[in-house]
């Protein structure tokens, strides 16, 4: 069985969807009208501080997903994806794909959770590399790390943390005494998927609520659960996607004990791929 | 081969898809010529750790090209 992936923040390059957009102007005029700037002007000449802002680089990365997901459809010899999984950002593109929303509700969605996302300032993210979630929290714990939270789960060797920028600069040294073998600073704006983004969630979900879901056509895992999306449960899951980490190792041991043997991103980077290899 | 250097040699087998033991050049550039990616080296040198009980000054992994690199880093630190 096949699992198509989709990157979230992080993946994002200067001149990302350059190959695509001639060929999608709908969608790209779309986007535009949706957002008011123009994305293809974003992608190619971005300043790297603008770049790695959330409230463009969300938008950004949902819109060239998009369009690497149209172009595997159109290209794709019959084989469909039997499930779709996407990082953070990219579970929009994992509902997208599945047909919950079409292609300009997704991006308004997008858009608000960016500007909302982005209102929470001075926080930052990091990742553990080397260490197993069981030890971070270990870690955490024994050295009164009060302030760093766990937000991504990715493989049994990364995880991700989050915190005060403040807090996550004091925490390197502890972790490398701990045995890390890495530690890098993300390019984010801001503590996203954990308490940090507490504030955001009811009016995130108070905005989710005034949009119609469908069921998807296709099964999506969802990061907060690690099993699949229903539609009565979209507002809810989406909501506190922000503020809960992304269970994306636990999605994907999932997929595997559903029979998925094949996954293909559809991003700029192979980050995900590269994960993959890592859980078993 | 030293111990150090077994070690490492061992994960890094492990971990990089086509590396076989006795056509490898340890002194060639892992991601370059064996397509090892950043997640592959932090698993060999979270490993090589963990099993010889020996911490690497993690400034110094981002000058690390090739195992034989790890081995000599490996071998300074323990």
């Amino acid at each position: 069985m096949l699992a198509a992936l989709f990157a979230g923040q992080g993946s994002q390059k200067r001149g990302m969807g350059e190959s695509l957009f001639g060929k999608y102007k709908d969608v790209v005029q779309a986007a535009d009208d949706i957002l008011g700037y123009s994305v293809i002007d974003y992608c190619l000449n971005a300043s790297n501080e603008r770049l790695n802002d959330t409230r463009f680089a969300q938008p950004a990365i949902y819109t060239v997903n998009a369009l690497k997901y149209y172009e595997f459809e159109r290209e794709a010899t019959g084989e469909k994806p039997d499930y779709f999984l996407g990082h953070s950002l990219g579970e929009y593109n994992a509902l997208l794909a599945a047909g919950v929303f079409d292609f300009g509700i997704g991006l308004n969605i997008v858009k608000r959770r960016a500007e909302l996302m982005s209102q929470v300032r001075g926080t930052g993210m990091a990742a553990v590399l080397g260490l197993s979630l069981a030890e971070i929290k270990d870690v955490i714990t024994r050295n009164n790390l009060s302030d760093i939270y766990i937000a991504n789960v990715n493989t049994p060797n990364q995880t991700v943390v989050a915190g005060s920028l403040a807090s996550l600069n004091s925490a390197e040294e502890v972790f490398f005494d701990n045995f890390a073998v890495n530690y890098v600073l993300l390019n984010v704006s801001g503590a996203f998927h954990t308490s940090y983004m507490d504030r955001p969630v009811d009016e995130f979900e108070t905005f989710l609520s005034s949009f119609e879901f469908e069921s998807p056509r296709t099964a999506v895992i969802s990061n907060l659960t690690a099993k699949p999306y229903q539609r009565d449960d979209c507002v809810r899951l989406l909501s506190q996607h922000i503020n809960s980490p992304v269970m994306w190792q636990p999605s994907v041991e999932y997929l595997r004990i559903q029979g998925v043997e094949r996954f293909i991103e559809l991003s700029e980077t192979k980050t995900l791929t590269d994960m993959i290899k890592y859980i078993k | 081969m030293s111990d150090v250097k077994a070690v490492l040699v061992k994960h890094f087998i492990n971990a990089v898809d086509g590396v076989f033991e006795d056509s490898l050049d340890t002194s060639a550039s892992m991601k370059d010529t064996y397509g090892a990616s950043s997640l592959d080296v932090v698993s060999v040198v979270s490993g090589t750790m963990r099993e010889l009980k020996i911490k690497v000054p993690r400034t110094e992994l981002k000058n690390v090209a090739s195992l034989d690199d790890l081995v000599a880093l490996f071998e300074r630190s323990a």
